[in-house]
């Protein structure tokens, strides 16, 4: 028999618990659950699960120091819930170790579609080849970026950008991660280059650079890009 | 004012002595003494009884003299005359002290009337005054002017508490409600005068007048004074209880607005939760459902759950701006990150449609905030669209902005557009539903951003929205 998946949900809702145990038990997924910040430490020392959803609504202590403890030495796929308008904790939980964020209410197709995108991100499972909507063709094996066939003409800073982007494909990435990956540390100021090259992308990748469907905003956030089905 | 007095008596005597002294030897000296009888009499008009007097007895000697023989004499020879002499020195003598008083009369009734006039006038300037502020000032500057005093009004707020003697004095007259200070009864080694400002019996706060040193104050004036400060105090009560009926009335009113919120919220609540419930209790309950009914009970669920959500959003954003705590982060966004996130929350995208101007700069602005707001308004323009196509269209527009358009072909606003941008207002509320907050919280967000939000009616009908954002 194979070993099930583990999950580990650490939120002071009992019944938000509840519907997520309902629909794990349906995935066959084996479902732990803590109220706390101190029992969802506990609880992930013992049980070692596969990933975490962690509400940063915690009672006892602040989620984003639970996130940090957690990420101490916990390295697998790490989920954040927080509710509305919380853009600035959202990001401080992303650049603090999270893979991806939720705000509740949340559908439970995109809380299952996120962790799968986070779980084929740690095991490096991201395909190297898209073919957008678009007609575009992304090969990163090749390096190469074609429109129905034709080659596209792409700088070198634009195809790093795009790089990251694919290599986190469905996940959300913060400014300052994007800036890390591809101009390296202490390159905060540089979110306005950052916005002009993912504006070129667009220009190349997209049906409408106007009303972007592959590398999409979360406003106040970050960038997402979204694999196509 | 005793050189004056002194000169005009010897004017008259003198001059009565020169025209006695020409028509004297015409109708003889005892007849003189009835012009000597005039001029003491008229005398009153003009000085003091003092002077009266003084020109009776002047006037006497003078006729003594000069006229009754023998002359050059003091001496009167004939009885007669004598008697004459005495009667005419007392006939003057009353007349004058008469003419005198009368003149004195006078005098006060022409003050009574001046101090009349002056009560009537501060009444009047009082009546007219719109605030406590004003009353205080119309009533200290009449004062001022009335008396030449130094005047001050002591409302018990301000604080400003004279210390020592003159304080406790002051503070006597606020708590006995009498008259203290100098020229009254109590206390009246103190500089100045103070009088209670007395409504009913309360006392409002108190009055002090400071005369300059060389006048004073009669039982008289203090009556006058009392009379105008009790015209301040009623003026300071009709402010008072107006400014309590201004409050009432806005506490009225937004008492009216909670309630008016409180059965708009909780319809807007109860209204999907009856659905949801009802689907729920289906779902769960013993009996086999098909798959259809399953998926089109769950359906329903979803779909009151996304206007509930929508519901309690828009509360939460309307608290957010409400509190005032709301802060923009403003960054550089291209368009594409306002419409991208805001046409992916609308579900019927394909009635909108999107024209963006080639050379668009981007915008400084807060997007989080922007999507919301815009979002508000698609939303608001498809439910009373249905069907018919919304233009979106974004551009540059003059000094240094950005402007993004939304335009839809539906019944369009009423005859004043701006009406729907105020909070609680619907156009239908049967069609609409929620509470006709969103786009009141659209232009809260836009504005809170230093931009600008406009609802306009097409030329050619629907509706015409506008947002202008700066450039970045």
């Amino acid at each position: 028999m194979p070993i099930r998946k583990r999950i580990l949900m650490i939120d002071d809702e009992a019944a938000i618990r509840k519907l997520l145990r309902t629909a794990m038990d349906a995935q066959k997924v084996e479902f732990f659950e803590a109220a706390s910040g101190k029992e969802g430490i506990a609880q992930a020392i013992a049980v070692k699960p596969d990933a975490i959803l962690l509400d940063l609504g915690l009672p006892d202590q602040d989620g984003i120091e639970v996130l940090k403890a957690l990420r101490k030495w916990y390295e697998r796929p790490l989920l954040v819930l927080s509710v509305r308008s919380q853009e600035e904790t959202i990001i401080n939980a992303l650049d603090q170790g999270a893979d991806d964020y939720l705000t509740k209410p949340f559908n439970l197709n995109e809380l299952f579609a996120r962790l799968r995108v986070a779980e084929r991100h740690f095991d490096k499972q991201e395909s190297l080849v898209l073919e957008l909507p678009s007609g575009v063709k992304i090969d990163l094996t090749n390096r190469l970026l074609t429109k129905n066939g034709e080659e596209i003409r792409i700088t070198v800073t634009e195809y790093e950008v795009l790089k990251v982007l694919v290599r986190n494909q469905g996940k959300v990435l913060t400014h300052r991660q994007l800036l890390h990956e591809v101009w390296g540390p202490n390159s905060a100021e540089h979110v306005q280059y950052l916005r002009v090259y993912v504006g070129h992308l667009r220009q190349k990748l997209e049906e409408d650079p106007n009303n972007p469907k592959v590398i999409i905003t979360e406003p106040g956030v970050g960038y997402r890009m979204i694999i196509p089905d | 004012m005793l050189k004056i007095m002194m000169g005009w008596s010897l004017s008259i005597v003198f001059l009565s002595w020169f025209i006695a002294s020409f028509l004297a030897p015409t109708i003889g000296y005892q007849a003189v003494g009835i012009i000597f009888l005039i001029s003491v009499a008229s005398s009153g008009i003009v000085v003091s009884r003092r002077w009266v007097f003084f020109n009776a007895v002047l006037l006497s000697l003078i006729h003594n003299f000069f006229f009754i023989p023998p002359l050059y004499h003091f001496e009167i020879k004939s009885t007669q005359d004598s008697m004459m002499y005495l009667l005419y020195f007392l006939a003057a003598f009353f007349i004058g002290q008469l003419t005198s008083r009368l003149k004195k009369q006078k005098e006060i009734i022409e003050e009574r009337e001046k101090r009349t006039l002056a009560l009537f006038n501060l009444a009047h300037a009082i009546s007219e005054a719109s605030q406590m502020d004003e009353v205080l000032k119309v009533g200290k500057e009449s004062l001022e002017k009335i008396f030449s005093a130094e005047v001050k009004v002591l409302l018990p707020k301000e604080g400003e508490i004279r210390k020592g003697r003159e304080g406790a004095v002051c503070e006597l007259a606020r708590q006995s409600g009498k008259i203290t200070g100098r020229f009254t009864l109590e206390s009246s080694d103190a500089i100045a005068t103070y009088f209670p400002l007395l409504i009913r019996k309360q006392v409002l706060g108190v009055v002090s007048l400071k005369l300059p040193r060389r006048e004073s104050l009669t039982t008289d004036h203090i009556d006058f004074a009392q009379a105008l400060v009790g015209q301040i105090a009623s003026g300071l009560d009709r402010e008072k209880s107006h400014e309590a009926k201004r409050k009432l009335e806005v506490l009225e009113q937004a008492d009216r607005l909670f309630h008016a919120l409180f059965d708009s919220v909780s319809h807007e609540l109860k209204t999907p939760l009856t659905t949801i419930k009802g689907a729920a209790s289906v779902l769960s309950s013993e009996q086999t459902l098909s798959h259809e009914i399953v998926s089109d009970l769950g359906a329903q669920i979803e779909t009151q759950t996304e206007r509930l959500l929508g519901v309690v959003g828009n509360m939460l954003d309307m608290t957010r701006l409400e509190s005032g705590n709301l802060k923009p982060r403003i960054s550089t966004y291209d368009i594409a990150d306002i419409l991208g996130p805001c046409l992916a929350q609308l579900h019927k995208q394909d009635s909108i449609q999107t024209d963006v101007a080639s050379d668009i700069r981007p915008l400084k602005c807060d997007a989080p905030l922007v999507v919301q707001a815009l979002s508000n308004i698609l939303h608001n323009s498809l439910i009373y669209t249905e069907g018919t196509a919304i233009e979106v269209r974004a551009a540059n527009c003059e000094k240094d902005q950005v402007e993004i358009e939304v335009r839809d072909h539906g019944p369009g606003l009423p005859p004043n557009p701006e009406l729907v941008l105020q909070p609680f207002y619907r156009q239908n509320p049967e069609k609409s539903g929620g509470l006709g907050l969103g786009l009141s919280i659209a232009r809260g967000f836009i504005e809170a951003q230093g931009g600008k939000l406009l609802a306009k009616n097409a030329p050619s009908g629907g509706a015409v929205f506008t947002i202008t954002l700066p450039a970045g």
